[in-house]
């Protein structure tokens, strides 16, 4: 097998799985989820000569993923409300009978996407705070911010009470 | 509580990074039952969300990428400025590919009018002593015959035949010039673009574009020949 396939079968091995669970929680279909995770790692594929660092790659592959997800959605918007898409796959993804798992799942649905986003990038993808910052173009205060929010809303969706601390800061 | 941090730092940066370990943080968290608590709802908050994020890969996605790799050759990288002097180079290649090969075409054609001239079988055409055709409608019927008009008449014509001339009929006329013969062939099913002079085997000679025709005037003595090409363009008309 050549050296370069060798490699792409690596990454693929390696990333596949968080991207694709990245690009579910950005786009909400299975079927663009898996249509965006295969044109990323096909431009992948295409570059990967200039590609060295493992963190810089990921953060590449999720660059051209939210790209992609973009274009989609610019091309969608006239004929298909993306928002109504939320839970139609939701139940199917689940792992498992897990009734808390479900439960999580249908709150984060619920976050609005400028909440979802960061959050998914830090718990699936395991990105620093910088950057969420760099992909989502905002200042690291600002996506602090978004993360605090988030679990907030996620606390209330999930218990149904932020606790005064909470609120205090949303 | 005597630690560098409040209640409401702690929350704030355990709410947004559970995971972070300042020893400030630890030192307050240690301290405080009510961030502890809160430290360990938030890690909590995140276990689950690990758990509810991890949702079902497609089974065989990673093997249809790399299967799709496998089959898909690495693209080459692009060079703008490559294709902008490909396109020039193209360019440059089909002009003088295209003017060669009219180069081409009228040599093959003067070279083609020479032989026909030359040819033995026409060699009375040029004899010197060959007088003047009297009878204009001749004239006119050899031109009606090849498709071709003239408005007007020439008075020095001394041959007129409808000859075959690379799979056409054409006019093959002997005009008496100042030093001896010209020779004037009217083409009316071949085009050219510009005049063209050529000299070959003796000869002299031009191919003038007229109207969808041409007219080619050839001679192997000085005759002036500009006088006889102006007239008979103005006087040609193709009826074909």
């Amino acid at each position: 097998m050549p050296v370069r396939q060798h490699r792409f079968e690596i990454l693929a091995r390696a990333l596949v799985p968080s991207l694709y669970r990245y690009a579910y929680w950005l786009a909400r279909e299975k079927a663009l989820a898996e249509d965006l995770v295969q044109e990323t790692l096909l431009r992948a594929w295409r570059s990967l000569d200039q590609l060295r660092d493992e963190a810089a790659t990921r953060q590449w592959l999720i660059t051209i993923l939210r790209r992609e997800f973009a274009r989609e959605l610019s091309k969608r918007r006239d004929t298909v409300d993306i928002d109504g898409l939320a839970l139609a796959d939701s139940n199917s993804s689940l792992g498992a009978e897990d009734t808390d798992i479900h439960d999580v799942h249908r709150a984060m649905q619920k976050l609005s996407p400028e909440y979802r986003e960061p959050l998914v990038l830090q718990v699936l993808m395991g990105c620093t705070t910088e950057e969420i910052a760099e992909q989502l173009e905002l200042s690291q205060a600002a996506v602090l911010t978004r993360l605090f929010r988030a679990r907030n809303q996620l606390r209330e969706l999930l218990n149904g009470s932020t606790g005064r601390l909470g609120e205090e800061f949303a | 509580m005597n630690t560098t941090i409040n209640c409401l730092e702690v929350r704030r940066i355990l709410g947004a990074e559970p995971q972070r370990r300042e020893s400030a943080l630890m030192e307050h968290c240690k301290l405080c039952a009510a961030c502890s608590a809160y430290m360990k709802e938030m890690l909590g908050l995140d276990a689950r969300l690990s758990r509810a994020l991890a949702v079902n890969v497609p089974e065989g996605l990673e093997a249809r990428i790399v299967f799709r790799t496998a089959f898909r050759p690495k693209r080459l990288r692009t060079y703008p400025w490559l294709a902008v002097a490909a396109t020039i180079l193209l360019a440059v290649g089909i002009s003088f590919g295209m003017w060669q090969y009219q180069r081409n075409s009228m040599a093959a054609l003067s070279s083609a009018l020479v032989a026909h001239v030359t040819n033995p079988a026409e060699a009375e055409a040029l004899d010197p002593g060959r007088p003047v055709l009297q009878d204009a409608s001749f004239v006119h019927g050899v031109l009606k015959h090849v498709g071709v008009s003239m408005q007007g008449s020439m008075d020095d014509i001394t041959y007129a035949r409808a000859c075959p001339f690379r799979g056409e009929l054409v006019a093959h006329l002997v005009v008496r010039g100042k030093d001896g013969p010209v020779t004037v062939l009217l083409l009316p099913h071949i085009h050219v673009n510009k005049p063209t002079h050529f000299d070959e085997q003796g000869y002299r000679g031009e191919i003038v574009p007229a109207g969808d025709g041409s007219i080619a005037i050839l001679a192997n003595n000085p005759s002036p020949m500009q006088p006889i090409e102006e007239q008979f363009v103005s006087m040609v008309q193709w009826s074909i």
